[in-house]
């Protein structure tokens, strides 16, 4: 039980820190602040109350793997999305431009 | 309970536990890409993002996360005190989730109403987000923000039958299976607590300071 509370106060100082922390202009630093707690905060419902912690190995695996494949798909579609320009049709205006405006106009001279 | 059945319920209890790993494996996979698509769009149109991401309700978001944190704290309460035999109280537990969940989907709802009427809803005429030049891209977050949140709302109202189900188990007789349903259902509302830890972040935190 001591743990379980313990584990929800460390939950609500990590809300505590990310939310308010989000508030002060950090620049880049406030994303990857608020990533790394998101992290953390999963972490302890996995370990705490989810008993991952206590968990066989074959679970951990299971867990694993569908982290691992998750990462697959991002870094393998992310490469996708990342080295190649949007392929507008031809109304849509050029480049990567998605404003209304454009395919407003993108469509009017069509 | 003699040892033959006591290693039967252990065996039990592995399988169920395995069981729900790897649905909620399969789990991450079905919301994985909605958050591929948001850090696309964050990658792609950042001030859109951003502007837009500012116009969520920082308050009602931040006051759902700790609803939500708190629900899974009783659950896991609920489930320690079920395998000590004290049932009563671990159903009492389970009265403090649900009604915790039913106030994350008031909530949530009350935030739906309120980008109904702010003019937040993607293709709807009047669609705007203030302080962002590129209001097409802002509508992409929108519609993010709307699927992300919907498919998760469904799941906790999915997690708040459970939870129920759960609890009229715990009141018929004593026995290792309503314990056991009670912590598979548990992992099922735990991850779905996780889901939320991360969209928190991603739409409601985005560009504050900026």
């Amino acid at each position: 039980m001591k743990t379980l509370i313990l584990t929800w106060i460390a939950l609500m100082v990590l809300l505590c820190i990310t939310a308010f922390g989000s508030l002060l202009p950090l620049g880049p630093a406030n994303a990857i602040l608020n990533a790394a707690i998101a992290a953390a905060k999963a972490v302890l419902v996995a370990m705490f109350f989810m008993h991952l912690r206590h968990g066989i190995a074959l679970i951990r695996i299971a867990a694993v793997v569908a982290l691992v494949m998750l990462s697959l798909l991002f870094i393998l579609s992310g490469a996708d999305f990342l080295t190649r320009h949007i392929q507008h049709s031809a109304w849509q205006g050029r480049g990567s431009d998605l404003s209304t405006e454009s395919v407003r106009k993108a469509v009017n001279n069509y | 309970m003699n040892t033959a059945s006591g290693h039967v319920d252990t065996i039990e209890d592995a399988r169920a536990r395995l069981g729900m790993w790897v649905f909620l494996a399969s789990e991450i996979m079905f919301f994985g890409p909605v958050f591929l698509a948001y850090l696309y769009g964050r990658h792609a149109w950042p001030e859109a993002f951003e502007a837009a991401s500012r116009s969520t309700d920082f308050w009602l978001g931040t006051i759902n996360t700790a609803v939500l944190l708190s629900s899974s704290l009783f659950v896991a309460i609920a489930l320690l005190l079920a395998q000590r035999g004290d049932l009563r109280p671990a159903r009492r537990s389970l009265d403090v989730v649900v009604l915790l969940g039913a106030v994350f989907l008031l909530i949530k709802g009350w935030e739906y109403r309120q980008d109904w009427l702010q003019g937040l809803v993607p293709g709807r005429a009047g669609f705007h987000v203030e302080h962002a030049a590129n209001q097409a891209a802002a509508q992409l977050f929108y519609f993010i923000y709307f699927f992300a949140t919907l498919l998760h709302a469904v799941h906790m109202a999915i997690g708040i039958g459970l939870m129920l189900y759960c609890r009229g188990k715990l009141a018929g007789p004593k026995g290792r299976n309503s314990v056991r349903r009670l912590e598979i259902c548990g992992l099922y509302w735990h991850f779905v607590d996780i889901v939320w830890i991360f969209l928190f972040p991603a739409l409601y935190l985005a560009g504050r300071a900026s």
